[in-house]
């Protein structure tokens, strides 16, 4: 009798080790399939939005500080911003791979790679095929291509609508500042945003300046029909505005102001096509 | 030799605003600027550019660096110190950590740069004042107070700026120091300073000339050293803080300007104060007129200018010429 309830309890107990050992083999390996998932730390804006635009925000895990947009974005842990985002905050994310643009230094990116994560480092030229190389880029990498396709046909038709319908109006002169005060910065010749002024429509007086500086001189001597400004940091443009027409030598000037959202604007990515129909409704005054 | 030489100062001073005011990067010819000088063009928007904006800025570079060339002589002396500029006594960084502040509290729109700038640096100017002037041996404490608040403040600057990085080239731009934002304004304020403090103190340069002799020489010379101090580096202190918190930081002008002028006139003040008020404005002005012009389209912060044509005329000078300093 005793010897069977015995055998009894080694069984069950066996059994309960058993079923607990194979629990224990089985753990690591659930989470190694969700490692073989990717992970991403978008460190640049126009990434987050990308990936957003082609559905694959669940695999965003991380953010740069100044990824703003869409607003859902703001609820990924931050890692600092693109100048000196935190390689242990990164790290802590457990990322597999981290997506970037411009402005990250290498070191950082090199201290990443090392740490056995794969880094997507993505330079584009500044123009609207440099937009589109960058969406398929990113496409690839989260394996949306067909989306990405999609995503560029679209842009592409409303960017042929803008400029004809642009063609078809008179080209105001347009100055598009990014700064004033003490030094002028500008949408210069050498921009992607000159580029823009003009296929909306308007003619940029900055085209004869270079590397987004721009002189008061030049700026008063052209008096721009348009001026697009934009807004001071942390301002929704009121008080920009009110600065801009109360300092001399600017209050003499005779074009009509018009703020733009210069995140919106700048950024090359998904919403690019619409900055340019933004730009040619400022720029007309008239929707498309 | 000190008349023919401040008549040569003022006689390429003007010659040299003569020239500015025809170059810049807009084309107006050189006739066409002495037309509109004259009040004969009738082209409103070049005359409008001559007139409100190479004008002013013209005028005002040359005044403030008469001032800094002026304070200089100034701060060189009551300070009994070689080294001394207008700067040592915490009046830039006091400044640039003003609107630091006023930029991270995001007040900056509502007092703006100078008025936030004036007030960091006359703050800072007064504390140090006031933490040393009383002590014994006054000249050492003073400017080692300076220069411990200048780190200080510029420490504090530099973390306000870390944590508002967004805000960065706003007050770098603002600190590297431009006249582009010179009006008629300016002028008017820049002007009256320039009065209220050379004509006063030029008349003080017995007294400057025994601060340079060690104290219980100018004692027996019938001096209060404390007192006769204060007197003169506080209107300086205030003079260079206003120009500072229009202009932002320009630096070596104040340094350069009176050893330059030493080296052609000698160690005494009466001969000393003019030329490096003069010596001050033709550089600043030459430098401006750089900035202005270097770039096709843009513009160049002047106190880049100041340095790079400065200090290999100063080195020059300094190896050729006799010099004394007290």
């Amino acid at each position: 009798m005793h010897n069977t309830r015995f055998m009894r309890r080694l069984l069950v107990a066996s059994m309960v080790l058993l079923a607990g050992s194979l629990l224990l083999f089985a753990l690591p390996q659930t989470e190694k399939s969700t490692q073989d998932e990717l992970r991403i730390v978008s460190l640049s804006p126009n990434v987050t939005e990308t990936i957003w635009a082609l559905g694959k925000e669940d695999l965003l895990v991380g953010r740069s500080d100044y990824c703003n947009y869409p607003e859902e974005a703001l609820s990924l842990p931050a890692v600092g911003t693109l100048y000196s985002p935190s390689l242990e905050q990164l790290l802590a994310l457990e990322p597999t791979m981290v997506i970037s643009s411009a402005f990250v230094g290498d070191q950082f990116l090199a201290a990443v790679e090392q740490a056995g994560i794969t880094v997507l480092e993505i330079n584009t030229q500044e123009s609207f095929s440099g937009t589109y190389e960058l969406i398929r880029a990113i496409a690839q990498a989260v394996k949306a291509t067909d989306k990405a396709e999609l995503m560029i046909l679209e842009m592409q038709n409303l960017i042929k609508e803008v400029a004809l319908k642009a063609q078809t109006k008179a080209k105001p002169s347009v100055y598009m500042a990014f700064d004033f005060g003490s030094f002028d910065s500008a949408a210069t010749a050498d921009t992607f945003l000159s580029e823009m002024v003009e296929l909306a429509g308007g003619n940029n007086v900055a085209k004869d300046g270079a590397n987004w500086t721009y002189s008061k001189e030049l700026l008063m001597y052209h008096d721009p029909e348009v001026i697009l400004l934009s807004p001071r940091w942390g301002d929704d443009g009121s008080a920009t505005i009110a600065e801009f027409t109360t300092t001399k030598p600017y209050s003499d000037l005779r074009g009509r102001i018009e703020i733009f959202d210069a995140d919106m604007i700048s950024r090359q990515g998904p919403r690019s096509a619409i900055a340019l129909q933004t730009l040619f409704e400022l720029i007309h005054q008239e929707s498309l | 030799m000190r008349r023919p030489l401040v008549a040569a100062l003022i006689d390429t001073g003007a010659l040299l605003a003569l020239l500015a005011i025809g170059l810049g990067p807009s084309n107006i010819s050189f006739g066409e600027t002495i037309a509109i000088l004259l009040g004969r063009s009738t082209a409103a928007g070049k005359a409008y550019i001559v007139t409100r904006l190479r004008l002013p800025r013209i005028l005002t570079s040359y005044m403030v660096g008469a001032i800094l060339g002026f304070s200089g002589a100034i701060f060189q002396a009551a300070l009994r110190n070689p080294m001394a500029d207008p700067f040592i006594l915490g009046v830039s960084s006091g400044a640039s950590f003003g609107v630091a502040v006023a930029l991270a509290l995001g007040l900056s729109a509502f007092v703006g740069f100078p008025i936030a700038a004036l007030i960091g640096s006359v703050i800072t100017m007064l504390f140090i004042f006031a933490l040393s002037i009383k002590r014994r041996r006054a000249t050492t404490s003073l400017l080692l107070t300076g220069v411990a608040m200048n780190y200080i403040l510029s420490s504090a600057m530099t973390l306000l700026l870390f944590m508002n990085k967004e805000q960065y080239q706003r007050i770098l731009y603002w600190s590297l120091g431009t006249f582009s934002t010179a009006t008629w304004r300016e002028v008017w304020v820049v002007g009256v300073v320039l009065l209220a403090l050379t004509l006063p103190l030029g008349l003080k340069h017995r007294t400057l000339d025994m601060m340079l002799l060690d104290e219980s020489s100018a004692l027996a010379g019938g001096l209060e050293v404390g007192k006769s101090r204060l007197l003169v580096l506080l209107p300086a202190s205030i003079a260079t803080a206003i120009c500072v918190s229009y202009f932002g930081v320009i630096g070596f002008i104040g340094l350069m300007a009176p050893h330059v002028s030493r080296l052609l006139v000698g160690p005494r003040h009466r001969n000393l104060l003019g030329p490096s008020a003069l010596f001050g404005g033709l550089l600043l002005l030459g430098s401006d007129t750089l900035a202005r012009i270097l770039l096709p389209t843009g513009e160049l912060p002047v106190g880049i200018i100041t340095s790079l044509m400065g200090v290999p005329l100063f080195l020059y000078l300094l190896r050729k010429g006799r010099y004394r300093y007290g």
